[in-house]
């Protein structure tokens, strides 16, 4: 890390974050856990803007000489990053700062700021954690991992013993990045353990976050490993916590989906995708959505359907789904030949996107698909016509693929054995059956449960009012002024998906 | 004024655009290259087109002369010179519409020679300082023009549309006219033939456009966007009976016949004539990105309505009325229902095509499942921010 010194910006910064730190004092003060989610969804803003010189100066200021915290981050991040002409720096920043003032008025509001000079020194848990974490997303983002590893476990030790429900957010996150650089390091198998203590310890004490980070952590060390039994053996044994955030919620839905589709259980595993697919963000998470949208093709081509062209055709993925659109191709014509060849060619692409197993069970539904083009335009069709035009070696085959098939439920037909034809069924009126009901239903109960959810969620005004009447004070300026930037910038924190990307509401 | 209008037309030289086109088709299709490039020749020398030249020679391989371009990179510069002359001249002595006039000349010199970036920045410079509507307009249309020439569709569609803007308050239908021949010609490189043949048909009383095509060539496209996207009715009305086109039909070799045979339900000649014009296609720099879609378009038409009149046929009588084979047939037919554009089913062990009628309550429902779902995607986004 270089010695560099503090530019503007820098110190802007490092006002915001001792703001923060002053929101988690007074979450805690008075117990509202606000003003602490407030801070974690800027995360995603907050880390771009570190440099390992903001993070020494914070610490230096902020943390007392006799923390721990303070002695390990002080070894990571030393003061001396900052260079020493310190006086002569600040001299020189002010002046820039009166010339921006001259030149761009929107800096005034920051340099009103920058003058106040906050004096915090952290006093509760949560400040500490939430500097370790801060510290930690650096190392991460310098691919420091080692001294990474060792702050995670430190920070995972100071949190525990404090266990307190105030600092579950920062557990959750710090063991997701303990599991992920684990994974990096090639150390997997070993934390599982330590993972599966983890969960038991954050299930007893109510520890929602935690939790489902956990299970998250778990699920994807099995799948690293092929372990689609012990995946399946923790999810019938625990239970995901249902109101937590919501990117935890959508990995759970994405792992839950592999592992059902190994298991051969096609139609639960396409709802899992389908809905983790729904609820990803639209835009960032590329590799994510690139990844389900994968998966959600295969599974979909398991289950006798055809994905349709709009799930190929999103712009930033579309090149990186042309394997799998090739494969589509060969499956809707039901054509094996061209099956077998784009299989043969892209076996490597496959592999690695660990699709690989999948597609192999896939002959069996070119055949299934084949035939289900032939009940949509034939009504009454031979064994030998099918045997042509599915490209099937012997017409005595075709025989016991059809009732297989019929028994499967792929198609709707009977079989003549001694004219040697098969006969469709009518698709007939899907009105008299009872299918629009529910389907209608269910979408009916969706909406309703997200009008319900939002009524749930609403806040009284009379907050807005209590707050007017202490706009008088400095302090109320502020929170109004906070106030008004939440409700317009609600957009920037969303989870933890990592690009910040305000997205389209 | 007239005069200068005319010149505007006249630029860039649309011709080139067939010619250029025919020239990257195979060599076994288009036998006479050799004239095809003699002609580009003699007009990239006689307008002196430096850019063109040069960019033409290099995409087809051919061997630049030095000498003529030299040549023509002389006469280029000596042209711009008396044309900036010109316009410094009028810029101090003379009044709005001579300097508006020195500095339409060299736009359409550099939209002349094919320089594409400056003729278009002058273009705009020229569009600034000029007043009257119908100028206006005429400028926009030659910047159009050069869409077409250099395939930039960007161009095409922002002009279009502040043409559009601009003649929505004037009420020159000559010129709201030619503006819908453009976009029609635009629809019909976007494959949006039924847009294509509306715009056509409601310009043909007065086509003016001479400029992007012939008469004939209009009544070709507007023809073969209409039988491929209109009804029965309309089709009678519009194009078959229509005095227009009854008058330059005769000259596009199976056009008339390819209509009349569908309004009559002759579907042997029908299909005789459709390969005729699908082979007609391949020679039209529009037209033929989409002859495969046209003819399968114009495929399940006829199929349709053969269809539409029977209960049940069978396969041997309806691969006579078409006069192909029966295994010909069973393809076409059992590729077209499983796509679900064609309402049947087919009875190969009894040799017969049964009709099934198109029930709206389902087809409603299926509707409103396919386009609610994204609806409902989107819904739940916004319940994102709820958690």
């Amino acid at each position: 890390m270089e010695h560099t010194r503090l530019s503007s910006k820098d110190l802007i910064t490092i006002q915001d974050l001792k703001e923060h730190l002053l929101l988690l004092q007074k979450s805690v003060d008075e117990d509202e856990g606000r003003y602490l989610v407030r801070v974690l969804r800027k995360l995603s803003i907050t880390r771009r803007r570190i440099t390992p010189q903001i993070l020494a100066k914070l610490i230096e200021e902020s943390l007392k000489e006799e923390s721990k915290t303070k002695s390990l981050l002080v070894t990571i991040f030393p003061s001396t990053l900052i260079k020493e002409d310190e006086k002569e720096g600040e001299e020189k920043e002010m002046q820039i700062e009166i010339e921006k003032e001259k030149e761009e008025e929107e800096e005034e509001e920051e340099k009103g700021q920058q003058q106040r000079n906050i004096i915090i020194q952290a006093k509760y848990p949560e400040e500490k954690a939430y500097l370790q974490l801060l510290s930690l997303l650096e190392l991460f983002k310098l691919k420091d991992y080692e001294n990474a590893l060792k702050l995670c476990e430190f920070s995972i030790d100071f949190i525990e013993k404090k266990n307190r429900r105030t600092l579950d957010s920062f557990f959750s996150k710090v063991f997701f990045y303990y599991s992920r650089i684990n994974e990096i390091l090639g150390h997997s198998k070993l934390i599982r353990k330590k993972l599966l203590s983890a969960y038991r310890t954050s299930t007893l004490r109510r520890d929602v976050s935690t939790q489902a980070v956990l299970i998250n952590c778990l699920l994807r060390n099995y799948l690293q490993f092929n372990l689609y039994d012990q995946g399946d053996k923790l999810i019938s044994k625990s239970q995901f916590p249902p109101n937590s955030l919501n990117s935890q919620h959508v990995r759970y839905l994405y792992y839950l989906g592999r592992i059902k589709a190994i298991q051969l259980d096609y139609t639960e595993s396409f709802r899992c995708l389908r809905e983790a697919k729904r609820k990803a963000p639209r835009a960032g998470a590329r590799g994510f959505r690139l990844s389900v949208n994968k998966f959600l093709c295969i599974v979909q081509l398991l289950t006798g359907e055809i994905p349709e062209i709009e799930l190929f055709m999103e712009k930033d993925l579309q090149k990186y789904l042309q394997p799998y659109f090739e494969l589509t191709s060969a499956v809707r014509t039901g054509n094996l030949g061209d099956f077998k060849k784009v299989v043969l060619r892209e076996a490597k692409v496959f592999k690695a996107d660990q699709t690989y197993s999948l597609i192999l069970r896939l002959r069996q539904n070119v055949i299934k698909t084949g035939l289900k083009k032939l009940n949509s335009a034939y009504s009454r069709i031979s064994f030998e016509d099918i045997s042509k035009k599915l490209q099937l070696d012997s017409s005595d085959s075709v025989e016991s693929i059809c009732s297989k098939a019929i028994f499967d439920g792929v198609i709707d037909a009977i079989i003549n054995h001694e004219e040697k034809y098969i006969k469709f069924k009518e698709m007939g009126d899907l009105y008299s059956t009872l299918i629009p009901q529910k389907a209608f239903g269910q979408r009916i109960k969706f909406c309703l449960n997200i009008h319900n959810t939002a009524v749930k969620n609403m806040r009284f005004p009379e907050e807005l009012l209590k707050e007017q009447e202490e706009i008088d004070t400095e302090e109320g300026k502020e929170q109004l002024k906070e106030l008004e930037k939440m409700s317009t910038n609600n957009e920037e924190g969303k989870g933890d998906f990592d690009q910040g990307e305000p997205g389209n509401l | 004024m007239l005069e200068e209008e005319e010149q505007l037309k006249l630029t860039p030289r649309m011709e080139l655009i067939k010619y250029k086109f025919l020239m990257t088709l195979d060599d076994e299709i288009v036998e006479n290259k050799k004239e095809i490039k003699e002609k580009i020749l003699k007009i990239a020398v006689e307008d002196k087109m430096t850019p063109y030249y040069q960019s033409v020679c290099e995409k087809f391989g051919w061997e630049v002369d030095e000498e003529t371009l030299n040549t023509l990179k002389k006469s280029n510069t000596e042209e711009l010179k008396k044309l900036d002359e010109l316009i410094k001249n009028s810029e101090e002595n003379d009044g709005e519409s001579e300097i508006r006039k020195a500095y339409l000349n060299k736009s359409t010199f550099y939209c002349r020679i094919g320089e594409k970036e400056k003729a278009l920045e002058l273009f705009n410079e020229t569009f600034n300082k000029t007043v009257s509507i119908g100028q206006k307009v005429d400028l926009l249309m030659t910047k159009i023009r050069m869409g077409f020439f250099f395939d930039d569709i960007s161009i095409v569609e922002t002009n279009l549309s502040s043409a559009k803007l601009i003649l929505k308050k004037s009420s020159d239908w000559e010129r709201k006219n030619r503006i819908k021949v453009y976009e029609g010609y635009h629809c019909l490189k976007l494959r949006q033939f039924k847009k294509a043949a509306n715009f056509f048909l409601d310009s043909i009383a007065t086509f003016t456009a001479n400029e992007l095509f012939d008469y004939t060539k209009f009544v070709y496209y507007s023809v073969l966007s209409s039988i491929v996207s209109f009804p029965r009715t309309d089709l009678k009305k519009k194009v078959i009976d229509a005095p227009e086109i009854l008058t330059a039909i005769e000259e596009v070799p199976h056009l008339s016949e390819l209509l009349n045979s569908l309004y009559n339900c002759q579907y042997k000649d029908f299909y005789r004539h459709l390969i005729a014009i699908y082979d007609g296609m391949e020679f039209d720099k529009i037209l033929s990105e989409h002859r495969l879609f046209f003819c399968k378009q114009m495929r399940i038409i006829a199929y349709s309505q053969f269809l539409e009149a029977y209960r049940s046929v069978t396969l041997k009588s309806m691969a006579e009325t078409f006069g192909v084979s029966i295994t010909f047939l069973d393809k076409e037919l059992s590729r077209f229902i499983s796509a679900g554009k064609i309402h049947a089913k087919i009875d190969k062990v009894g040799g017969v095509v049964e009709t099934t009628r198109a029930d709206s309550r389902n087809e409603g429902y299926k509707e409103i499942i396919k386009i609610g779902d994204p609806m409902l995607n989107r819904i739940q986004k916004l319940a994102r921010i709820l958690n």
